[in-house]
């Protein structure tokens, strides 16, 4: 359990640093060496018409009905309180993901007009 | 119907666990999204987020073209989903869509629905019967 935490929080400094500035691509985490504390694991050649940068997703994407205070933008909100109830719109989110061996981003909202089943799990390589 | 796997991980531990481990279980892993909720963002608008261990727990939900939640169910991580009622969730759920009938208890494609409406008020029992649930 430990071990897994701390791999995930390694695995988190990763994902956070690539694409962070404009014009600047990183390669997957293939050619990453894992462990190292440097930050200069990333490539400044970029393939040609490769899709190796995948920017960080938004998380969570509040509805723009929602009325905000004075002065607020309608950005997404740091924290959003739990919204999800049987027989309400489906909160819409933004993640990075990984699918026949690519990494993309996916949005709830792509997937208006189809029936889906969405699925949390606690772990990869757990055990149930 | 499209399925969507969401847990904490990074995408980076998703691929791995595709190429190390699930590709062993179903032949080219599986073809859904494994989505990446670092910091249990997403988890936490859903209410699935599990502050001390860091983690989304069990969390499914079913959701209509409409984007709409039909249903959900949330189980703690020791006890694994069961699919085929999830499947038969799916399906009555799309048949209320499409008929506007409701589906009694242990429906499957093929067993008799409810037509609600006035006369089936105190008249259930006359249609339905707590055997076909099973």
């Amino acid at each position: 359990m430990i071990f897994r935490l701390l791999c995930g929080s390694l695995l988190l400094m990763f994902s956070g640093i690539i694409c962070m500035s404009e014009g600047q691509t990183a390669s997957a985490a293939g050619s990453s060496p894992v462990g190292s504390k440097n930050v200069t694991n990333v490539e400044t050649k970029s393939k040609q018409g490769s899709e190796s940068c995948v920017e960080p997703a938004k998380g969570p994407i509040a509805p723009t009905q929602q009325q905000s205070s004075v002065g607020e933008t309608s950005e997404r909100p740091l924290s959003m309180p739990p919204m999800a109830r049987v027989g309400k719109p489906a909160p819409d989110f933004e993640a990075n993901a990984f699918q026949n061996g690519k990494f993309k981003n996916i949005k709830l909202s792509d997937y208006k007009g189809r029936w889906v089943a969405l699925c949390f799990y606690p772990g990869d390589f757990t055990f149930v | 119907m499209d399925v969507l796997a969401v847990s904490t991980d990074s995408r980076f531990s998703h691929k791995v666990w595709q190429e190390t481990e699930l590709s062993k279980m179903v032949p080219h892993g599986v073809p859904f999204p494994l989505l990446a909720d670092s910091g249990g963002k997403i988890g936490k608008v859903y209410g699935v987020y599990e502050d001390d261990a860091g983690v989304d727990i069990r969390g499914r939900f079913i959701i209509d073209p409409d984007g709409v939640i039909q249903g959900m169910e949330v189980l703690t991580p020791a006890v694994g989903r069961n699919v085929s009622e999830l499947i038969r969730q799916v399906q009555a759920f799309q048949h209320v869509r499409k008929t506007g009938e409701a589906t009694p208890s242990g429906w499957k494609p093929g067993k008799p629905t409810l037509k609600p409406g006035a006369d089936l008020v105190d008249g259930v029992w006359k249609v339905w019967k707590p055997e076909m649930a099973f």
